[in-house]
């Protein structure tokens, strides 16, 4: 029993699964870039060489709960990079083995794995319940109170999740963990540049990790990426995605940035090819209507379709998965006034569970197309409730308002979306665009 | 609470007292559990001052040097050597020493890194300054992946004849977390069971951890340091550079993460509710006893006697959590040392089954272990004694995990 005894489980999850961090500044980035670039393989073969370590060493020992623990952590890692939920899958089970073989009162990384894989697989009432579980066990410390934040966040608790980020911000304040949380919230709350302070800052801490984590720094610029373009600042968030892709090449989220913002410049064929890169390595739902929506603007009709009948099936696929989609798939039905009942359904059927101001928006959304103008009224001001500075909100909100007659209203957050992010989406800003002119 | 430590070469700045409440609760027994620190994206970048273990004993092959080591950051995956062995350079890694017989340290050694640049098989310089020798500087041994670890790199400096060594080796330490974790369910159900030691599965085996390591010529300590009762004190401690000032200041401070004496003290007799506060405690504050209430409720719970909580509070707490070696004991045999009279709690080597000394007193000198008995790898017979790296394997060789 030395000190190690204790870092064991969670840590070795922890140090791989670990979510958001933040990225740098423009000046330390290049530098920095060109030295993680080079890495690049190397790290890829150790977290798989690391795998296969880990899966034999659980295999000789099922009771190896630290060996468990520490699996998950890859899992959980390479779910982070590629997206891929064959990788939540193993992650799961590895947590679920790992308190088989030690309950949670004795493994507190396996109950930290299981909360972790929870919130990743959506079921954010059990991520919460088991975070505040962990509390209790071990509440000296930050990572309960990340997780508490992160479960609450999606759950749409917003005092609880600024709350339980006090605890964390008490325990581990200016870590990456507790900055990204705070930005997350200003985000929220439309305290836009504070928000981008505290991810600037989080992502100077990146690139002082030791031993570096890739993603982590990738997260970080992609995450000022999508600041950026959610400002209208397409050359800036252009920029930061590329970084993000230079520090993790194909990393999906970059690509799928990218992708957004060549087309909200005008380089549809720009837009396409990164897309087309995108949906290759992970077809998620609205990667694949965002794909079919740039071809539909380029005339190519029948490619679009073929997308959007992919989303529905990758969607339908979804939900005996657990429903990881759900949101994706109304969104999509609502935007392009396809089965606006089932749209409806599914966006309040979510709502039910998960009250988050997106929530609401999708529900909001789906509800109007569906001709539910009371109830897409109601939710809609949920969705606007915390203040939050997103084109997308205002644009439903404005086309509901609209719908009621609320001319004023209509025209305001019309102009407040489109002077925010003109090019917000190549379809519906032009939607907007034609409803603010008439 | 954090406190700050400043590495520089005022021994009066050093030493920083202590305020903390104290409470004398007593929590249930201790669980073994995760992170202390460390990890992640998640919560943050700590693992880089996370204490595995501190050793300090003398040189078999020449009783008139003294090693001192500490090793950070375990459970380094063999694959991820190169990834994984590197110190942080905005860490600050201590050696305090006590030389007067009471609690609190009365010289340090501190480590420091430069930053990891250019290629894998490029070094860090480490400098090595102290409040009783003037500061040099020592290259790292760089970790590889090759089929065969690399050879230590040592320097050692010609103005005070101490060797250096710093990388990433196999991890020394050896014990079975499982059977111990479900011994302490057991326990906690009132059914304490030791037959869940039968598994004898070395949960270590196959890691690698990074060491750093010392040799230090005995005359040239006595000569500069006086030492009561010639028996120094050794604890390890790692803290966090705090964003302002310069790398490599001697004003720079750092704020404490994480501190270490004896093996098994925070880990399985301090409650995770204070476990934070343990590791960024000093010495001083556990032979005021801020702690003790905590370790005799676990002893207690254990079953452990008075005669024995005595022994062991001896040890650990009434002149603070310091691993204590009389450097007049004799320590003689191959990998570091094996006569009985050189072992644990007479400082510790490398190979030493702290474990099962301190089960030994827990169950009131009956005897009494996990039953994994040594390292997996053999350790070296000359500094820095740590064994070779773990390097990657193909599939389906034995990972050692049964001793």
């Amino acid at each position: 029993m030395r000190k190690s005894t204790i870092a064991l489980t969670l840590l070795a999850f922890l140090l791989v699964s670990g979510i958001n961090v933040g990225c740098k500044m423009e000046a330390a980035t290049n530098a920095k870039t060109t030295v993680l670039s080079a890495a690049a393989p190397v790290a890829a073969e150790a977290s798989e060489g690391a795998i296969r370590f880990l899966e034999a060493r659980v295999k000789n020992d099922p009771d190896d709960f630290t060996a468990y623990n520490k699996l998950q952590g890859y899992y959980l890692l390479r779910l982070r990079e590629t997206g891929n939920v064959t990788w939540l899958d193993l992650a799961t089970r590895a947590a679920q083995a790992s308190l088989k073989a030690i309950p949670a009162e004795q493994n507190l990384g396996g109950l930290a794995g299981l909360a972790q894989a929870e919130f990743a697989a959506h079921e954010f009432a059990a991520a919460r319940d088991h975070a505040q579980q962990l509390i209790q066990l071990d509440g000296g410390k930050g990572y309960p109170y990340q997780m508490l934040t992160d479960a609450l966040l999606e759950l749409g608790d917003y005092e609880g999740a600024e709350k339980a980020w006090r605890e964390l911000h008490q325990r581990d304040h200016n870590t990456i963990a507790a900055l990204t949380r705070q930005a997350r919230l200003a985000t929220l709350r439309g305290q836009t540049e504070l928000a981008e302070r505290h991810y600037t800052e989080a992502a100077a801490g990146a690139t002082k990790l030791v031993p570096v984590s890739r993603e982590t720094l990738a997260w970080c610029r992609w995450q000022l990426g999508e600041h950026a373009f959610n400002h209208g600042d397409y050359a800036t968030a252009e920029k930061h995605y590329r970084d993000a892709l230079i520090t993790y090449p194909d990393y999906y989220r970059a690509l799928a940035g990218l992708g957004k913002t060549l087309a909200a410049r005008g380089d549809l064929a720009g837009g396409i090819v990164q897309y087309e890169r995108v949906v290759n390595i992970l077809p998620e739902p609205s990667f694949v209507a965002a794909l079919g929506d740039l071809y539909k603007l380029s005339g190519r009709e029948k490619e679009a379709n073929a997308q959007y009948a992919l989303v529905e099936q990758s969607g339908k696929l979804s939900q005996a998965k657990g429903n990881l989609y759900n949101r994706q798939l109304a969104l999509f039905y609502a935007d392009h006034d396809l089965k606006t009942e089932a749209a409806y359904a599914l966006a309040k059927k979510e709502y039910e569970a998960r009250r988050d101001i997106y929530g609401a928006d999708a529900l909001a959304w789906a509800a109007f197309k569906a001709g539910h103008l009371i109830e897409a009224q109601t939710a809609s001001k949920e969705a606007l409730r915390l203040g939050t500075k997103d084109a997308r909100l205002w644009y439903h909100a404005a086309l509901i308002a609209n719908a009621a007659g609320e001319k004023a209203t209509a025209i305001n957050q019309l102009k407040q979306a489109l002077q925010l992010n003109p090019n917000f989406d190549p379809l519906q800003a032009t939607i907007a665009r034609k409803a603010l002119a008439e | 609470m954090l406190r700050v430590f400043a590495l520089g070469l005022k021994p009066s700045v050093w030493v920083v007292t202590c305020s903390l409440v104290l409470a004398t609760v007593l929590f249930p027994l201790g669980r073994i559990k995760a992170a202390d620190h460390g990890d992640a994206p998640a919560s943050s970048n700590d693992r880089s001052c996370d204490i595995a273990d501190v050793y300090a004993f003398l040189d078999p092959n020449d009783n008139t040097k003294v090693i001192l080591a500490m090793t950070v950051q375990g459970f380094i995956v063999p694959s991820e050597a190169v990834n994984f062995g590197i110190f942080d350079p905005n860490v600050g890694y201590l050696i305090d020493l006590e030389t007067t017989g009471d609690a609190r340290t009365d010289h340090q050694i501190e480590i420091t890194f430069t930053e990891k640049i250019n290629s894998a098989a490029t070094p860090q310089t480490a400098y090595i300054g102290s409040s009783f020798f003037p500061t040099f500087s020592a290259p790292t041994t760089p970790a590889t992946l090759n089929p065969t670890g690399p050879d230590p790199v040592i320097t050692t400096d010609p103005n005070t004849g101490i060797s250096f060594y710093a990388g990433l080796t196999d991890d020394p330490f050896f014990f079975d977390i499982p059977a111990f974790s479900r011994f302490v369910a057991s326990v906690n159900a009132g059914t304490p069971n030791a037959s869940v030691f039968n598994r004898g599965r070395d949960s270590f085996a196959g890691y690698n951890t990074l060491a750093i390591a010392l040799s230090i010529p005995v005359s040239y300590l006595q000569g500069r340091i006086p030492i009561n009762g010639n028996t120094i004190g050794v604890v390890g401690r790692t803290g966090r550079r705090n964003p302002t000032g310069p790398p490599f200041s001697p004003r720079v401070s750092y704020t404490q993460v994480d501190r270490m004496g004896n093996p098994a003290v925070n880990v399985a007799l301090i409650p995770y509710a204070r476990k934070n506060e343990y590791n960024r405690a000093f010495t001083a504050d556990d032979a005021a006893g801020q702690f003790a209430g905590d370790i005799v409720g676990t002893l207690r719970r254990l079953g452990t006697n008075d005669t024995n909580i005595g022994i062991l509070a001896n040890v650990a707490v009434l002149n603070g959590d310091f691993l204590r070696l009389n450097l007049g004991q004799p320590n003689v045999g191959p990998s570091g040392g094996t006569n009985a009279a050189g072992a644990y709690p007479n400082g510790r080597r490398l190979g030493d089954d702290v474990i099962d000394t301190i089960l030994f007193f827990i169950a009131n000198q009956n005897k009494f272990g996990d039953n994994v008995n040594s390292n997996d790898v053999p350790l070296r017979n000359q500094f820095p004694f740590f064994g070779a790296a773990q390097q990657p394997r193909d599939n389906g060789v034995d990972d050692n995990t049964r001793n």
